[in-house]
């Protein structure tokens, strides 16, 4: 396909003023034209999977003398842009009934400048997103990624729920606060080493300060991953943004941070490996602690948030491991959890949409009503209890296996933090599948008789991202394989 | 070569899964065609299966062994080992095999009448194909992954199966008479599905130490280099016992065995053609499967690396099938609804395998006689049990009612369903010459075999317990065909609805697997005099064969003539013991079974424990569901809430505070023109806003993250050796 990754990236950027035009005559049926650039993204990284292996596509040029900005898809770059920009083509096309009905709850009229802003700050936070996951550059890398902070503030702070100026705000103040942590790693990196470059941190082995520069980005990228103690945002700012931007902010965004800390970190060699204890109890807690939170909640997005948390966790247990399988499993769960939760977000979107209830305790049997809804709940449960034959199986396996390979040569702590790993999954599964009793199982309450199944323009994306999520769950080798690969020479 | 001609070359073992999964996916599609073309499409696609797994059956012969076929490789795992996609095909996955789909066509013919009218027959048939597709998987899976696969795909259809009447219609409630508990179809999915959920983790957990020191996960391989990868494990100690016991976490789950046996209770919320396949005959056999297929690993370690953490394998399973077995079979003494009374009898039989399994590696000679016997029991547990259940279905369907103190008498009206059920339950009950007594026996020889201290406790343990099962077998048979009508029926009578016999549909699958199973029961005694065509003796050399495929080395020993007859003998006594407490307390009614154990101070005690399963159920709920969603809540409460909570809280607000003094202050000012007569005023709003922006927006979001930053500087400097 013709194409290049600059084009990935600019062509939604550019496609903003016009979709901001646009917008204001078409109203909602602007989403099609958001579309257009999101899938031709989509279809060029498709494209890229075949010959990834052997030629990682870069893209370099100059943008001050001595810095080089630059877009680079290797087999561990790819599977996350791609996920970004299919969930981001995907979701827009659900947007648009979802968006059409809570605006006009909002200004009680169809406001098509609200539409047009809409997908205009949404083009611009997927692009953004996409930049964050191909950059070679750290100085570049943060352009990006304060730029995927900005538009995400403002589509809460103008469409979400509840007190949404005030979670807005404490959303982007969190951001923003990560973000200035990282920075100051990053500058201080590049005082040791002289360049912006990502590649270069390897430099940084044996550097006096190699430990602080690790440790301000890990804490930095962990407060957007929202690991526990720094999570407090998270389930706020995912309860209240619009439902298809939770899709997006809750798998596709907070797994970012774990993707760069792979990126940058990880090669870094012995900072990540040897406070394996420290990681690894860091990622079990915050498993532990969101699934726990997850049994508690009555707001089914609130819940969702909580459990994304715990997902979180999945994902850093499996990098803190340092092995090639708990690496590649916790990039194979980027992608399952954010198919998958995706998915679970789309359906209660679709449920708050049709009954206008978000109190799991007023919900019930609504499986007989929404049986799509349900299906692809079910599956999206699936995905994120590790279920075959979902992807979620695949990378909940690796993460696991890979997180059994240190200290297994003896009766170690770090054996015994693996055992309570595993066995803590079980908790996923129960709160999942908890969850799809309260809502869709059990006899249907009064209030709830004349519930309709929601449109086709939201059940199909929800069944694109199911049939996506089983065909990569029944076949991952294409993806799979070269990523294993890439993170074992990683390693050496 | 490519995939498709790889399966081309040996279409059976592949096409036995792929097409009833397939099947599966066009249901919903037939089902918005014509649902008479769906109902038969099921049919048709199980019956296809079934074919596909008795094309199997010439392989048994060794010249034509096929053993592990490759097709394709599913990923690349960095030691350079591909995980490859395959099935093994021995003896032990073909026999299994044609257990499964042979009893899953015939249920599936019966599901046609017992189902019909049912609205969402398009989820039914689908989940029930896919249960076909994952089980067979399961058993043909070369390697552990793929066989998880099925395994979890099993549990799934479980799950969806035993909540299939998801919208919890009083009627449907399981358990009570109230004031005990009822749970809703929908809460006993769930409850299975965590439940066998729990023994997975434990499984994934031991497959994760296995590789670490393997580097593999195909069946052929683990067993062909176990003396080495083993003999590293052995270097740290507690290493192997910790694998072996996590290992047995998932058949314990998936089997129902004790701790985690209380599920299977549960399970009979769904259709009785669900229970039936799934919750009798296949599933839960899973575990039985899984144990068998591991244990030369085990044994090798036991017996030829002389190991001794080897053998906790053994010793587990054995003593945790033995109490199993008495445990459940002590609850179906006292329970009131049919299909309980069958699901804890599955529950006890299961017991019996894995006994008989256990039993295989605690002696050098035992290995063949014990793996013979588990697997015997299962094949003969898998007729009787299937067919006793869809006695049960029948019955239930007629009289409408889930407690056996609503029925009685109901002979009369049913005789081909009371025969059918009766030969299924003198099978069960282990009276010779029925498929049942040779099988039990098996197990009591192997127990023989071994002839350790354990192994006579716990041959003990399955003596009397088979005396239970004698004695609740004649109290269900009573309970429901004989003696006289209870109130409920003649209620029922008075309101025009008359008792009937099941339709054919219903009733000639039942038959076939009876008479199946009677052939089987013939062949066993007639083995006696001509081995050539003893059942035992067909699968011993089957397990033998399997055995010398994997390179097992054996070192069988002879089976004393004083050996068999000592099983009989004590199965005789069980019979007579059991029969005669049977007979007096539930056939003569001699002994008013109620009253005297009413009156009876000892005995009400025990009623009301085995009344309640032992209280295990309450305490699992106490701890596990109550006791973790407290947990979940004071967390949330006192911690997320009054303290995480309120800081982040108290940031948002005084930010959002500053911005709001900011625009009054510096937008109304600039705009309305005040910056001519207060522009002091403003240096000095700006200035103070600044400061709380200071104090508010940058110092506690920043001194609580650093706050955290050092506390990992510290942490690190001191432990990570920086």
């Amino acid at each position: 396909m013709y194409g290049s990754l600059w084009l990935a990236v600019l062509l939604p950027i550019i496609f903003i003023p016009i979709v901001y035009f646009l917008g204001r005559q078409l109203g909602k049926r602007v989403s099609w034209v958001a579309l257009i650039p999101l899938l031709y993204s989509t279809f060029y990284l498709i494209s890229l999977i075949g010959g990834i292996t052997n030629n990682p596509v870069g893209e370099y040029f100059y943008w001050l003398p001595g810095i080089r900005f630059g877009l680079y898809a290797d087999s561990l770059s790819l599977p996350i842009a791609l996920t970004v920009s299919m969930l981001g083509a995907v979701i827009v096309v659900y947007s648009q009934t979802y968006m059409s009905h809570s605006i006009h709850e909002q200004y009680h009229s169809d406001n098509n400048k609200a539409h047009a802003t809409y997908y205009a700050l949404y083009l611009w936070y997927v692009a953004s997103m996409m930049g964050v996951a191909l950059s070679t550059n750290l100085f570049q890398f943060y352009l990006f990624f304060e730029m995927m902070i900005i538009p995400s503030w403002a589509l809460i702070n103008s469409y979400g729920s509840g007190e949404r100026e005030k979670i807005a705000l404490m959303y982007l103040l969190w951001s923003i606060v990560g973000a200035v942590i990282f920075v100051t790693g990053v500058f201080s990196a590049y005082a040791f080493t002289g360049s912006f470059e990502i590649s270069s941190l390897v430099n940084l082995i044996g550097t006096p300060w190699v430990g602080f520069i690790v440790i301000s980005m890990l804490v930095g990228l962990c407060v957007k991953m929202a690991l526990f103690g720094l999570h407090i945002w998270l389930p706020f700012a995912h309860a209240e943004a619009p439902t298809p931007i939770s899709a997006l902010l809750s798998p596709a965004m907070i797994g970012l941070a774990a993707y760069s800390i792979v990126r940058m970190l990880l090669p870094i060699e012995g900072v990540l490996n040897a406070n394996y204890i420290f990681t690894l109890s860091w990622g079990l807690i915050t498993m532990l602690y969101g699934g726990l939170m997850v049994l508690s909640q009555t707001d089914i997005k609130r819940l969702l948030a909580y459990s994304s948390m715990s997902q979180m966790g999945y994902i850093f247990v499996g990098i803190a491991s340092a092995t090639t399988l708990g690496v590649s499993g916790g990039i194979m769960h980027y992608v399952s959890h954010g198919l998958g939760k995706a998915i679970l977000f789309l359906s209660v979107g679709a449920i708050m949409h049709q009954t206008g209830i978000r109190d799991i305790r007023q919900l019930g049997g609504l499986a007989a009503k929404m049986p799509i809804t349900a299906l692809s709940f079910i599956i999206g449960a699936m995905n994120i209890s590790g279920i075959p034959p979902t992807l979620g199986f695949v990378s909940k396996f690796l993460i696991f296996l890979g997180a059994f390979g240190p200290g297994i040569h003896e009766i170690s702590t770090e054996f015994i933090l693996a055992v309570i790993a595993i066995l803590s999954t079980i908790l996923t599964v129960g709160y999942t599948f908890w969850t799809m009793r309260r809502i869709f199982y059990g006899p249907l309450p009064t209030h709830l008789e004349n519930v309709k199944e929601a449109s086709p323009m939201m059940t199909v994306p929800m069944m694109v991202l199911c049939l996506f999520s089983i065909v990569l769950g029944i076949y991952p080798t294409q993806i799979l394989d070269p990523l294993i690969s890439l993170i074992a020479s990683m390693f050496g | 070569m490519n995939p498709i001609e790889i399966i081309l070359e040996h279409p059976g073992p592949w096409l036995a899964w792929i097409i009833p999964i397939l099947g599966a996916i066009m249901m919903p599609i037939l089902g918005k065609i014509n649902h008479k073309l769906r109902d038969y499409g099921a049919v048709f696609f199980a019956f296809l299966a079934l074919v596909s797994c008795i094309s199997m059956i010439p392989y048994l012969n060794a010249e034509h062994a096929l053993g592990d076929i490759k097709l394709i490789t599913w990923m690349t795992l960095p030691n350079g080992t591909p995980l490859e996609f395959g099935v093994l095909v021995d003896p032990l996955s073909i026999l299994i095999c044609n257990v499964v789909a042979f009893i899953s066509f015939l249920i599936i013919v019966y599901s046609t009448s017992y189902m019909h009218g049912d609205p969402h027959m398009d989820r039914y048939w689908f989940l029930f194909l896919y249960f076909i597709g994952s089980m067979l998987l399961l058993v043909l899976a070369d390697n552990l992954v793929m066989t998880l696969i099925g395994w979890e795909g099993v549990g799934l259809c479980s799950y969806g199966l035993i909540g299939y009447y998801y919208r919890d219609a009083k009627e449907r409630w399981l358990g009570g008479p109230p004031p005990t508990k009822m749970y809703p179809p929908s809460h006993a999915g769930m409850k299975a599905f965590v439940v066998t959920g729990i023994g997975d983790v434990f499984i994934l957990a031991s497959i994760f130490i296995l590789y670490q020191y393997a580097g593999t996960f195909n069946y052929a391989e683990l067993i062909k280099h176990s003396e080495e990868w083993l003999s590293h494990m052995a270097a740290v100690p507690g290493l192997i016992s910790i694998m072996a016991i996590f290992l047995l976490g998932g058949p314990i789950g998936k089997s129902a065995q004790f701790p985690l046996h209380e599920w299977l209770p549960e399970a009979m919320a769904g259709p009785t053609s669900v229970s039936a396949l799934i919750h009798a005959a296949t599933m839960v056999k899973a575990g039985v499967y899984l144990v068998a297929r591991m244990s030369p690993i085990f044994y090798i370690g036991t017996w030829n690396l002389h190991l001794p953490e080897a053998q906790v394998y053994f010793i587990a399973i054995a003593c945790i099938g033995a109490f199993t077995a008495f445990l459940a079979a002590s609850q179906a003494l006292v329970a009131l609804e049919l299909k309980k009374v069958l699901a804890y009898s599955t529950v006890s039989q299961i017991g019996y395998m894995m006994l008989g399994l256990g039993l295989s590696g605690l002696s050098e000679g035992a290995f063949v006689a014990g793996l013979t016997s588990g697997i015997f029991h299962l094949v003969s547990h898998a007729l009787f049990k299937a067919a006793l259940f869809l006695c049960a279905g029948s019955v239930i369907h007629s009289v409408e009612t889930i407690y056996m103190s609503n029925m009685g008498g109901l002979g009369k009206y049913m005789p081909i369903t009371k025969i059918l059920m009766l030969l299924s339950t003198l099978s069960l009950a282990g009276i010779p010459p029925f498929s049942g007594f040779w099988s039990k026996d098996s197990i009591f020889i192997a127990g023989l075999i071994v002839g350790t201290p354990l192994a006579m406790v716990l041959y003990l343990v399955a003596a009397i317990s088979a005396a239970l099962t004698l004695i609740y077998s004649i109290r269900y048979i009573w309970m429901v065909f004989y003696g006289d009508k209870s109130k409920f029926i003649k209620d029922l009578e008075h309101h025009g609805h008359h008792v009937h016999e099941a339709s054919k549909t219903m009733w000639i699958p039942i038959a076939i697997l009876v008479i199946v199973m009677s052939g089987v029961s013939l062949l066993g005694l007639v083995g006696q005099a001509i081995p050539s065509l003893n059942p035992e003796i067909f699968i011993e050399h089957q397990i033998d064969v399997t055995l010398e495929n994997l390179h097992v080395e054996l070192h069988p020993t002879h089976v004393e003539g004083t050996t068999k007859l000592l099983a009989y003998a004590s199965s005789a006594t069980i019979i007579l013991v059991g029969g005669i407490i049977g007979w007096l307390f539930y056939w003569t009614r001699k002994i008013n079974s109620w009253e005297f154990v009413t009156k009876n101070k000892i005995l009400k005690p025990i009623h009301s424990f085995l009344w309640n399963r032992w209280f295990l159920n309450d305490l699992y709920y106490l701890i596990f569901v109550q006791g973790i969603l407290a947990l979940g809540k004071v967390i949330f409460d006192l911690f997320e809430v009054k303290i995480m909570i309120p800081i982040s809280d108290y940031v948002a607000g005084m930010s959002q505070k500053i911005s709001k003094v900011t625009y009054s202050n510096i937008e109304e000012g600039i705009i309305f023109g005040k910056i001519n007569t207060s522009f002091p005023k403003l240096i000095l709003s700006v200035y103070q806003n600044f400061r709380k922006t200071q104090t508010g927006l940058l110092s506690i979001n920043i001194v609580y993250i650093m706050i955290l930053f050092a506390a990992m500087m510290i942490w690190m400097i001191y432990f990570g050796g920086l």
